[in-house]
């Protein structure tokens, strides 16, 4: 709740001055009836032509200085609560983008959309409605009894039998309303992730025919969702009514008594005229208060869930050395062991010691989930050693600072994930100030350039989300471009040749090797093709390095490089 | 990235913020934008600002999901009905009874006018205020109904009250008697407006998450269908900010401002039939403010409808931009691009922000603009109506009465409208753009006699 306060500081001076202007129009609306009745009784009785108009001009002034006050209210209270707002979002935001990627997995993607914008605007709502209302109707309701008290005490006994009521009633519909709206949120909540989650997997989904799946799975989700805010909606239709019989029952009592007290003379007319407007100022403004209150227990549960994100710390903590760049490439793995946060069992990496002299080129092959991209994640920081270390240039890797570390190693990703913008702008990714020299340079050497010239608008060609219209050859040698854009000491190729064609790749590798001759790069692939050339081959099993050396002496020595060798390249290879 | 704003004049920025608009709202088209780099942002050709087009047919197009909930819908409409009589035939039996009472006595009529003018005013003023007040359009719950209900009890009760301040002169038993049957009447009333008003509401909430409910899964069902180059490109959260805030947009629509168009337009027609029947000089003085009100309105919210427009867009493009980010956010970091599209995301935040207050500021001034143009006409109509009692024109204070609460009660009409015509904008461009999204052209059906392969071979033949 402190944190969230946080952010109304800098907007301190509008969340005061809101009310204020509230209380100004509260004070002008309490006034009119007690003008009103002066007019009657006074004016009116006495034939007072001169008195009459003078109130009435006064009456006037209140009103305007009424709207003035409400006016003024709303400018302020909309300014708080919107800046307020802007600054939380982008609070939220700014704390996603610093996650590790385990705080990501943990709160999923769909979830981290909601909290950033839907949860924002409930309390942002709240904020505002209360601010605007939660003070007024108080000052209304306290200001109402006194005013009746003051008319006629008797009489008030009327109204104040009514309030208690009200009051249970209010709270009743409260406390129901707390739990209705509860649920409604988190259902949004699964609407928004099933949604998300089947977009995302959308390939997925088709190719494997599960799309009826997934909309039984959606009806399920709308169907909770529906009913819960059914539930709610139905509470709150209650609300009005209820409240409005109540009042319409004391109004009815008072006019009887009243009514009686006036053919004893024990009260003017005037008074029970403002005592209705009274009676109806108190008892609406007890029903506003009730609907201010269930926003309130609404944003509650938003407040919950966007500090739940920003009281996450990351796992990832930034290193404190800010001169140290990477200036030869060398890395070494001490010890190193792995697992993922919460995972129970065996660990993904297990005492991983290698060493990689500058220039090197690295191939590690083995089956799926054998620890090869875990093992390469750890050399950017993606993901922090559990136990060991992980050193470049003889400094362990956490005393760089994220931005100098990750700024002399260009990774291409498994997933070949290419923003919305133009291929120029994406390449740009890797060096903001690039020439177009050397984009196009790049690019031959990743042999993008080929197909991006045979575009219309070649680099300036549009990319839609995850860079689409490109073939997944196309969008790898991009990815590689990228990569290569930031003149890394460090390359990393997660798998990023699968798609492309071996005399394609023999020839990304052999630029590789003379453009970028002093470049150590890391190679994960599937492909013997990929690796063949490689200074040192990693064959990984089960999180261990089970064996290491170059294409020729793997041939002959190891039995599990034979087989990979000779189910891809047939028996006649592997006999090196 | 250039730092296009600086932090100048408010004109200034409104006008910055018109020139990113068309980016913003082109997004919201398939092959839109999502976040890029510097320049040339979604100018994909002049994409054409997406105004709702055809509001006829998206209307016609909403009321046949409403046809699947037809029960509820009528009974929600009678009671609506209902409603509405009760509170209307209030002002005519609070006319009579004044009357009655007035002729008892002796009470010269300038006085007892007066004195129930007054009291007129003073409990209609106070109403009319507090029941704007309390209108909050952005959550707008507020029930015309309940309100027009509450207001016209009020009234006829204060008047009531003064017109007892007359009794004083006439014998207190007779007066009793009849002031408890008005009672007793008056109780009634209250009790089927009630009824109806609540059965209304419950009527209403099924009709709307009814239909919001088949809406989204029509929408998924219709995605599930379209082909991937769809989903390459269209942002994924623009799809997703379709099927919760555009939809979010027409279930508003559809619980709120249905009752209020219904029964103003009502409530409208048996107000100015009442009017005119009673005193059409009366009725044409009351004509002359609205073409003001109108004015006001229009200019008002034609402003404010752009920028809860571009509020929305700008709500899309963050959704856009959280969910590439946050999905790509492996690139994101490889890249330490975080702070570039951390600034990206301040643009649209900031833009949001100003679209989005200076929208909510200008329309909150409509109410109590409103407000003083319908009191100047009430105090004319007062004035005039008084005048016309004392000259004998017009033959009963009585008839003043309904007429002043009638007229009070036509004029209300007019406001929920306008406060409507926002949500109703944003609602029709909501649903827009969800069926755009249906419309878009699915993969091909399956042939009717499509066979379904029962035990494949794995044997392929790509004939040319």
């Amino acid at each position: 709740m402190r944190k969230l306060f946080k952010f109304l500081k800098p907007y301190m001076f509008f969340t005061i001055i809101a009310p204020v202007f509230m209380l100004v129009e509260v004070a002008m609306d309490l006034m009119q009836p007690m003008l009103m009745s002066r007019i009657i009784d006074v004016g009116v009785k006495n034939s007072d032509k001169a008195y009459i108009i003078w109130m009435s001009i006064l009456m006037c002034v209140c009103a305007v200085v009424g709207i003035i006050g409400g006016v003024g209210n709303m400018y302020f209270s909309t300014k708080a609560g919107y800046g307020f707002a802007k600054d939380l979002r982008s609070a939220v935001y700014k704390k996603i983008q610093a996650f590790s990627f385990a705080n990501v997995d943990n709160f999923k993607t769909g979830s981290l959309i909601t909290r950033t914008t839907n949860d924002v605007t409930q309390i942002q709502n709240a904020f505002t409605s209360c601010i605007r209302m939660l003070v007024r109707s108080p000052f209304l309701c306290i200001g109402g009894i006194v005013s009746v008290l003051m008319i006629s005490p008797k009489l008030s006994l009327v109204v104040l039998a009514a309030v208690p009521f009200l009051v249970i009633l209010i709270v009743f519909l409260l406390k129901k309303g707390r739990v209705l709206f509860s649920t409604m949120q988190e259902k949004l909540d699964r609407v928004n992730t099933v949604m998300q989650e089947s977009l995302s997997g959308i390939r997925v989904i088709k190719a494997f025919a599960r799309s009826d799946h997934e909309n039984k799975k959606f009806k399920k989700a709308n169907g909770d969702l529906t009913d819960s805010s059914m539930k709610a909606m139905r509470m709150m239709s209650y609300a009005f009514p209820l409240v409005g019989l109540i009042m319409n029952v004391t109004m009815i009592l008072m006019y009887l008594f009243g009514g009686k007290m006036v053919f004893s003379g024990s009260l003017t007319p005037g008074e029970i005229m403002a005592f209705s407007n009274y009676i109806t100022q108190i008892l609406m403004s007890l029903t506003m208060s009730s609907f201010t209150l269930m926003f309130l227990s609404r944003a509650g549960v938003s407040f919950r869930r966007v500090n739940e994100v920003l009281e996450t710390k990351s796992d990832i903590a930034d290193g404190e050395n800010k001169s140290l760049t990477i200036t030869r490439g060398e890395v070494e793995f001490r010890n190193v062991s792995f697992s993922y946060p919460g995972q129970a069992g065996e660990p993904v990496l297990r005492d991983i010691s290698l060493t990689v002299k500058p220039g090197e080129t690295v191939a590690i092959l083995g089956a799926t989930g054998s620890g090869k991209s875990t093992l390469i994640n750890l050399i950017p920081r993606l993901y922090d050693a559990t136990s060991g270390s992980v050193l470049i240039d003889g400094t362990d890797v956490r005393e760089y600072t994220l931005d100098n570390l990750r700024g002399g190693i260009g990774y291409a990703l498994q997933e070949n994930v290419l923003f919305t913008g133009t291929i120029e702008e994406n390449l740009r990714w890797g060096d903001e100030n690039a020439s177009k020299e050397k984009i196009s340079k790049i690019a031959d050497n990743a042999q993008a350039a080929p197909f991006v010239e045979k575009l219309d608008k070649q680099y300036d060609t549009a990319l839609g989300q995850r860079g689409v219209n490109l073939s997944g050859g196309q969008k790898q040698r991009l990815c590689i471009a990228r990569a290569l854009m930031k003149n890394p000491k460090i390359l990393i190729l997660d798998d990023s040749t699968s798609a492309v064609d071996l005399a394609t790749e023999a020839k990304i590798q052999s630029a590789l090797r003379s453009v970028f001759s002093d470049m150590t790069v890391f190679i994960v692939a599937q492909r013997i093709s990929s690796v063949m050339d490689a200074d040192k081959i990693l064959v990984m099993e089960n999180g261990r390095i089970i064996d290491m050396g170059t294409h020729a002496e793997l041939t002959k020595r190891s039995s599990v490089y034979k087989e990979i060798v000779s189910s891809q390249l047939g028996e006649e290879a592997a006999k090196g | 990235m250039k730092r296009e704003k600086k932090q100048s004049g408010l004109s200034e920025k409104l006008q910055q913020l018109e020139n990113k608009s068309r980016k913003y709202e082109a997004a919201m088209m398939p092959g839109g934008r999502g976040p890029g780099g510097p320049g040339g942002r979604g100018a994909r050709g002049r994409m054409e600002k997406p105004k709702v087009k055809n509001a006829k047919g998206t209307i016609i197009r909403l009321f046949k999901y409403l046809s699947a909930v037809k029960v509820p819908l009528i009974l929600a409409l009678v009671a609506l009905m209902g409603s509405t009589i009760a509170s209307l035939v209030t002002p005519m039996v609070s006319g009579r009874l004044i009357d009655t009472l007035n002729s008892a006595t002796g009470i010269p009529k300038p006085v007892a006018t007066a004195s129930m003018l007054g009291a007129y005013v003073a409990t209609g003023y106070m109403m009319n205020r507090k029941s704007k007040k309390e209108e909050n359009p952005e959550n707008g719950k507020s029930n015309i109904l309940a309100e027009g209900f509450i207001f016209s009890v009020t009234g006829f009760l204060a008047s009531l009250a003064s017109g007892t301040g007359a009794l004083l002169f006439i014998d207190a038993g007779e007066a009793m008697s009849a002031l408890l049957r008005q009672l007793g009447l008056m109780a009634l009333l209250f009790m089927v407006s009630s009824l109806f008003s609540l059965s209304q509401q419950l009527m209403l909430v099924k009709v709307a998450q009814h239909t919001v409910k088949v809406i989204r899964e029509e929408l998924f069902e219709k995605l599930q269908a379209l082909p991937l180059r769809y989903f390459d490109s269209v942002p994924h959260g623009q799809i997703m900010s379709r099927l919760t805030n555009d939809v979010d947009n027409v279930s508003n629509m559809l619980s709120n401002t249905i009752t209020q168009i219904l029964s103003s337009v009502v409530t409208l027609v048996v107000c100015l039939y009442m009017m005119l029947r009673l005193s059409w000089q009366l009725t044409l003085v009351s004509f002359i403010t609205i073409p003001f009100s109108m004015l006001i309105m229009g200019t008002i919210t034609k402003h404010t409808r752009k920028y809860f427009k571009l509020q929305q867009a700008c709500l899309g493009e963050m959704n856009g931009i959280v969910e590439e980010t946050v999905s790509g956010a492996r690139v994101v970091k490889v890249f330490s691009r975080e702070d570039e599209v951390i600034r990206e995301f301040e643009e649209a935040n900031e833009d949001l922000t100003t679209a989005g207050t200076y929208a909510t500021i200008l329309s909150s001034v409509i109410g109590p603009l409103m407000n003083v143009v319908h009191n100047i006409s009430f105090a004319l109509m007062s004035g005039i109506g008084g005048f016309l009692v004392v000259n004998g024109s017009v033959s009963s204070i009585g008839m003043i009465q309904s007429f002043l609460q009638y007229s009070r009660q036509f004029s209300n009409p007019f406001n929920q409208i306008a406060n409507q015509i926002t949500t109703i904008q944003s609602a029709l461009a909501g649903a827009e753009r969800v069926f755009e999204v249906m419309d878009v052209e699915p993969e091909p059906a399956d042939a009717d006699n499509a066979n379904p392969l029962a035990s494949p071979r794995g044997m392929l033949c790509l004939k040319m």
